[in-house]
């Protein structure tokens, strides 16, 4: 995504973007046994979080988005930030924010979009959530007709530019919008100020569902419940993966 | 003698010298190639032979010790190591990749006369440029992470932020963005 153009530019012009790693991906290696063997990435997940410049969180994407929302949710960000110094209270304005997202979504399913150039109106108006957020589909108009983004279902990996229209992202942007964003908004609400640090366990924990102090991301119950020789799993897998309701039968090994 | 004449000797006399230097440059220039083939064409023979090199389990310093026929499909990582580990050392402890090049070959293949060292430390990776592409299905080579033009640092993001008033994005991922596979 992020060799967009477009996505590029949309980011190099409106926010100063790093990047950092929270842990190594996971891989699963299948060997076949006849010399093939293959290599994937596993449960790896991502979070764009908007930050103001003394690291204050004013929001966060969990998950991978398509390019035309993620730019699109992106913008609306941009614009909340924009609007907080020129809120009475910087605070107040962010927990009204996520309350009424989190309210939004939760209703309609949808996020509220957010007005841009609020401040430029020719009425002198007072920057609020209540000026700035607008219902789902406010910037696309009524009678827009804006077609919806072609999918495809197995994209050509090769062709530059395929992936931008695999239909599994945009499913998973669905559900980001859907089902996420509204866990964020109420972990936001109830960590007014919170800097990455304060959330990032608990949005990979209980938002990503890749639990990141967990050895094997919390996918121990799957991995080793029902797995008859736990002589093969690694050492203090159960105890770390299962904890004390799932845990493994003790000197399984003599059975 | 006539001053035409004169000239005419003059003219001949700068000509017999260009003619006379040419071959000391030529020669100078054939030297270095002299020098040259007989690597150039070790690497060749060995390129043909499929005999690459193989570091030993634990000791770095014996990259150039241990030769073994391979077939040319399974030598990637074969050739791949003694490089990196050469780039490695050579960087980051001189004098280890010095004392490499002074260990004798163990168990082995017959070998030609070695080249010279400062040369034999070059000869795989001649190899594997010119041998076969390397295949990227096994490797996290590093990559450019996009055409965005990412910080460093967190801190320097919130630094630049402060300057210029835009929002920090912070792109926070399992593995790296840098990764060809992440």
């Amino acid at each position: 995504m992020f060799s967009d153009e477009n996505v590029a530019k949309e980011i190099n012009d409106k926010f100063e973007p790093v990047w950092v790693s929270v842990r190594e991906v996971p891989t699963v290696t299948i060997d076949f046994g006849n010399g093939h063997k293959i290599k994937r990435t596993l449960h790896g997940n991502v979070a764009s979080y908007v930050l103001t410049a003394d690291g204050t969180i004013v929001d966060i994407l969990p998950g991978l988005y398509e390019r035309d929302e993620y730019v699109k949710q992106l913008n609306n960000l941009f614009w909340v930030h924009h609007y907080i110094p020129l809120s009475r209270n910087a605070q107040v304005f962010l927990a009204d924010y996520h309350r009424e997202q989190a309210q939004s979504i939760k209703t309609s399913g949808k996020a509220l979009e957010v007005r841009p150039f609020a401040d430029m109106s020719k009425m002198a108006i007072e920057i609020s959530t209540k000026t700035i957020l607008r219902p789902p589909g406010w910037s696309a108009g009524p009678k827009s007709g804006v077609k919806p983004t072609a999918t495809v279902e197995h994209p050509d990996f090769s062709k530059p530019g395929e992936l931008a229209h695999w239909r599994k992202l945009f499913e998973d942007t669905a559900v980001n919008e859907r089902e996420r964003r509204g866990p964020v908004h109420a972990m936001l609400l109830a960590h007014p100020g919170a800097k990455p640090a304060d959330v990032t366990k608990q949005l990979y924990r209980e938002v990503l569902h890749a639990d990141i102090d967990d050895p094997y991301l919390g996918l121990g119950e799957t991995l080793f419940k029902d797995y008859p020789f736990t002589e093969d799993n690694p050492e203090g897998a159960s105890k770390a993966s299962l904890g004390a309701k799932h845990s493994a039968p003790k000197h399984s090994q003599a059975i | 003698m006539s001053r035409r004449a004169i000239n005419i000797l003059s003219l001949l006399a700068i000509v017999a010298g260009t003619v006379a230097i040419v071959p000391v440059f030529a020669q100078s220039d054939g030297a270095k190639r002299s020098a040259e083939f007989p690597v150039k064409g070790l690497i060749n023979e060995r390129i043909n032979q499929n005999i690459v090199t193989q570091p030993s389990v634990g000791d770095k310093t014996a990259i150039l010790g241990a030769r073994h026929l391979v077939p040319a499909d399974m030598s990637k990582g074969r050739v791949e190591m003694p490089v990196r580990s050469l780039l490695f050392d050579k960087f980051k402890q001189p004098a280890e990749a010095t004392k490499a090049r002074s260990v004798v070959a163990p168990d082995s293949v017959a070998v030609p006369v070695p080249p010279p060292a400062e040369l034999r430390l070059k000869a795989p990776a001649k190899a594997v440029g010119s041998s076969q592409k390397p295949s990227l299905k096994n490797r996290n080579e590093k990559v450019e992470p996009g055409k965005v033009r990412w910080h460093k640092m967190v801190q320097t993001a919130m630094d630049a932020s402060k300057q210029s008033g835009k929002p920090v994005l912070l792109f926070q991922m399992m593995g790296h963005l840098d990764d060809r596979f992440c």
